[in-house]
């Protein structure tokens, strides 16, 4: 059975950043904060993008597993 | 003369942090109200209070009129208020990092969308969001796949099993064989686990997965009160999955991804001097 955990403020730090940088309503005249500065936690919420370099990466781990499975 | 100039930088003009617009049952008009309980501490430690109009209300604090930076501290303290919230109000949240120069900009606010903010509010009344994460527990992720998937693991063997390396071409092609299996296993998971949770919330959306080992990256709006319900069923839907995954919910937040309010920002005079700091 797949284990079940509830996040707790401490570890959810990237869930609270996710939630009050990116949604929530925004009023641009109002707005007053600026990406410049931000802390690196912050950055744990982004979306991985499909892209070349990504299917470059997941092919090299892909083939680190073959040496792993069947050393030649 | 270096005088002057440290006087003149260390006046900044006081301005209203802005954390959200809560409905507020009642009076016509709750002035200056407090949070009615808890710790009522906002950004800078500064008092969370209300400034109302008929029977909505912009919750604050007061707060230099500065840039604001979004450190931890902060995003705790805006977290915080919010949070305490929810236990007593129905909440549309702002995002982080709102400052507003007078009470009164925030009092034409409300009254100019006032119609759209109360539909909201009641749409959204005695209600909150939680949400699940659903993890891949393994150690390696493409092993993972690898071992279960015989296409890869051929595909894989072809191009990494020869003499000379693989070209570009083949690398990208195997990736995306990879990522098409990765996106298939999330939608096949999530319409499970979707499907057992649509009965008990009332709203659900599945947001872009943040990295390679997650699954699903789910939202729910849930009644307030029912949170406990919410979670038995995911402890239920848990016990579907083998012990490569996890379940991982988190809540009750205010409903964030199920906001559908945009607000017309009249009354917000563009050319401020504006104090960096």
């Amino acid at each position: 059975m797949a284990q079940v955990q509830k996040s707790m403020d401490s570890s959810s730090l990237a869930e609270v950043v996710d939630r009050i940088l990116d949604k929530g309503i925004v009023i641009d005249a109002w707005a007053r904060f600026s990406l410049v500065g931000i802390e690196l936690f912050a950055l744990e919420a982004r979306v991985v993008v499909a892209s070349v370099e990504t299917y470059l990466k997941y092919a090299e781990a892909i083939g680190l597993t073959a040496t792993a499975a069947s050393p030649a | 003369m270096k005088g002057t100039v440290e006087h003149i930088a260390t006046y900044i003009p006081k301005g209203k942090y802005f954390y959200g617009i809560v409905r507020t049952e009642g009076d016509k008009n709750l002035g200056p109200t407090c949070l009615p309980s808890h710790r009522q501490v906002g950004l800078r430690r500064a008092q969370v209070y209300t400034i109302g109009f008929k029977n909505i209300a912009a919750l604050v604090s007061d707060h230099p009129l500065t840039r604001i930076k979004p450190l931890r501290d902060s995003l705790a303290f805006h977290h915080q208020v919010i949070k305490e919230a929810i236990q007593d109000f129905t909440i549309i949240p702002m995002a982080f990092g709102h400052i507003v120069r007078s009470a009164r900009e925030i009092r034409r606010l409300l009254e100019v969308n006032y119609p759209e903010i109360d539909e909201e509010l009641n749409r959204l009344c005695n209600k909150v969001e939680m949400g699940l994460k659903i993890l891949w527990d393994v150690d390696n992720i493409f092993e993972y796949f690898v071992n279960r998937d015989k296409e890869l693991r051929d595909f894989r063997d072809t191009i990494f099993g020869r003499s000379r390396q693989p070209t570009q071409g083949e690398k990208i092609e195997l990736g995306r064989l990879f990522e098409n299996r990765l996106n298939r296993e999330r939608e096949r998971h999530a319409e499970r686990v979707l499907k057992v949770l649509s009965i008990y919330t009332l709203d659900g959306k599945v947001n872009p997965p943040t990295h390679e080992k997650m699954v699903m990256n789910g939202v729910f709006l849930v009644e307030k009160g029912k949170e406990v319900l919410f979670e038995e069923r995911v402890h239920r839907v848990a016990a579907l999955f083998d012990g490569n995954f996890t379940f991982d919910y988190s809540g009750p937040w205010a409903p964030y991804n199920f906001i559908e309010l945009e607000l017309d920002e009249l009354g917000s005079v563009p050319s401020l001097q504006e104090a960096e700091s």
